[in-house]
């Protein structure tokens, strides 16, 4: 269980807070989706979670482990893994397998042990053809998900997407996603995806929506994404199954109001269908 | 200006082998098109807008500005040519580097010679073109501006070397869906102008329909698919071999038709999808 308490922070020389006095419990194996325009605070939150950045005030506890607490980092880190957008800061080796054994090493695991990690995170993300392959010639999306592979051999608990999948193509984005979703059911591994895609956002368990370093909404997204007054004023837009549910709704058709995703929408619509 | 490609391929060496990119690329941009280019990360987009900007030069094939063939940027007869054609890389905020907002927009313009009064109306007008006011933002440090806004910077830097043909490498992604519009706004005001052409490299493809008047799809390196967003969008599940998704709405009329609903796959707009689907139900 990750435990934000009461947490805020500034950046070194601002006034305005970037997040303010933010309280949230992320569960083991749960989906949580953190979305809000860009400047709303998600990519500070992300960082809080793992101790790349400290509270000012409150604090954060992983596992029952203080982000605060120097001597837990190590620890901390080992058990949330971070994807950003930009893997070109995250790559480091030779090779994709140097890569993806980099972080391993550094935990002075056996090398039989460090090689089963390796081959098994590059098979999950599809890589295993390209492991000797510099990391330098790898087209963004095989990048991002090297960057993934790296995290995923260090076999974490919880698993921060921090709009890792922003620069890839559509196809590219759902196959990571659904990967990254298997591990979820296989292994019970929590994820946390921050993006400001609302269809995104759409598929998580339960939805956070930050603006200006404040929870503006939570809950499921079909809760959330019926708020579509609050999430413009924030700069987010409701998916456009929702707003095609509106138009629907008011042109006369008996449609429930919690359709977000494309398949409720048709499964909704031929329900309809079938009472003709 | 008009941009052409003719039987245009590009490799890439690496470790002494012929790593191919681009194979038999044929196209051409010419003064009020809107060309989008998309495709599967990988299928070679980036790498030919490289060559439409002369950034990069082809292995075989040639590439045309006017009917005349082109060498790259800083080739051959110096720039001058390639001065018409303006490029926007992915995440060009990445590359501001001066202390305000205003050299940022300078520097371009400056190398082109031009300085003094000319200049300053340049970066000016090019500031308002992005929406953003330069009394206000001018003087600021780029780096105190939200990532939106940067982006914005980094366009009007590009636009205020006046180009005819503007090439954009995935200008909205990353960007919230407020930035979005706002980059989205700007393509279109530089569009409506008279003379001027748009190449949109983009795999967001409710952006691409939006948008443009015609779409090339890439698939490893070749082009796969031509025509207008209409024609692409009604290719339906084919689509994802390429590794595309359809908009979702365009998603939702494929799912439809799949189970057997009367439903038209080329929709494009909120509007289409509510008549259709009112039309299937007949309400």
């Amino acid at each position: 269980m990750i435990e934000v308490q009461g947490v805020t922070f500034s950046y070194p020389g601002t006034t305005v807070p970037a997040l303010e006095n933010i309280s949230l419990i992320i569960k083991p194996g749960e989906f949580l989706a953190i979305t809000g325009p860009n400047g709303s605070g998600k990519s500070t939150l992300a960082r809080l979670l793992n101790g790349l950045l400290r509270p000012g005030e409150g604090r954060v506890l992983v596992d029952g482990l203080d982000t605060g607490d120097e001597a837990s980092l190590v620890d901390i880190r080992r058990r949330v893994g971070m994807v950003f957008q930009d893997p070109d800061n995250q790559l480091v080796a030779a090779t994709v397998e140097d890569d993806v054994a980099f972080g391993l090493e550094n935990l002075g695991l056996p090398p039989a042990e460090i090689r089963q990690r390796v081959a098994a995170a590059l098979e999950v993300v599809e890589l295993a053809n390209l492991r000797t392959r510099p990391p330098h010639r790898l087209s963004g999306g095989q990048k991002q998900r090297l960057a993934l592979a790296g995290v995923l051999a260090m076999e974490p608990r919880y698993l921060v997407l921090d709009e890792a999948t922003a620069m890839l193509d559509p196809v590219a984005r759902e196959e990571i996603l659904q990967k990254v979703l298997e591990l979820r059911r296989e292994k019970g591994l929590a994820v946390i995806l921050i993006t400001h895609l609302m269809e995104e956002a759409a598929l998580a368990e339960r939805v956070l929506v930050l603006k200006a370093g404040q929870i503006l909404l939570a809950g499921p997204p079909a809760e959330v994404m019926q708020q579509e007054e609050k999430l413009a004023a924030a700069g987010l837009k409701v998916p456009v199954t929702v707003a095609l549910g509106k138009g629907l709704r008011q042109a006369g058709l008996k449609l429930p109001a919690n359709l977000v995703t494309v398949e409720e929408m048709a499964r909704a619509l031929w329900k309809l269908a079938s009472r003709k | 200006m008009e941009i052409g490609l003719q039987e245009v391929s590009f490799a890439y060496q690496v470790a002494g082998r012929q790593l191919p990119v681009l194979e038999n690329i044929n196209l051409k941009v010419s003064p009020g098109d809107f060309l989008a280019i998309t495709g599967a990360g990988g299928s070679g987009k980036s790498t030919l807008a490289m060559l439409m900007a002369g950034l990069l030069e082809p292995t075989a094939g040639r590439v045309t500005l006017d009917g005349q063939p082109a060498r790259g940027r800083g080739k051959g007869k110096g720039l001058a040519p390639w001065q018409r054609v303006g490029m926007v890389f992915q995440q060009p905020e990445q590359q501001l580097f001066a202390e305000t907002v205003a050299e940022d927009v300078a520097f371009g313009p400056r190398n082109l010679g031009l300085g003094g009064a000319r200049l300053e109306a340049r970066v000016k007008a090019a500031l308002r073109a992005v929406g953003l006011d330069p009394q206000t933002v001018g003087g600021r440090s780029p780096f105190t501006l939200s990532g939106g806004q940067q982006r914005r910077v980094a366009i009007a830097g590009i636009l205020a070397m006046e180009p005819e043909v503007l090439i954009l490498d995935e200008p909205t992604a990353g960007l919230d869906p407020a930035g979005r519009e706002q980059v989205v706004n700007v393509i279109r005001a530089f569009y409506r102008r008279p003379g001027k052409a748009v190449v949109l490299i983009s795999h967001n493809m409710a952006e691409v329909a939006e948008l443009a008047r015609e779409v090339i799809v890439l698939h490893r390196g070749r082009v796969a698919l031509q025509g207008t967003p209409r024609d692409i969008f009604r290719q339906g599940e084919a689509l994802r071999s390429y590794g595309l998704i359809p908009p979702p709405l365009t998603s939702l009329m494929q799912v439809l038709r799949r189970q057997g609903a009367p439903v038209p796959l080329d929709v494009l707009t909120l509007a289409e999808a509510r008549d259709a689907i009112l039309a299937w139900l007949g309400v």
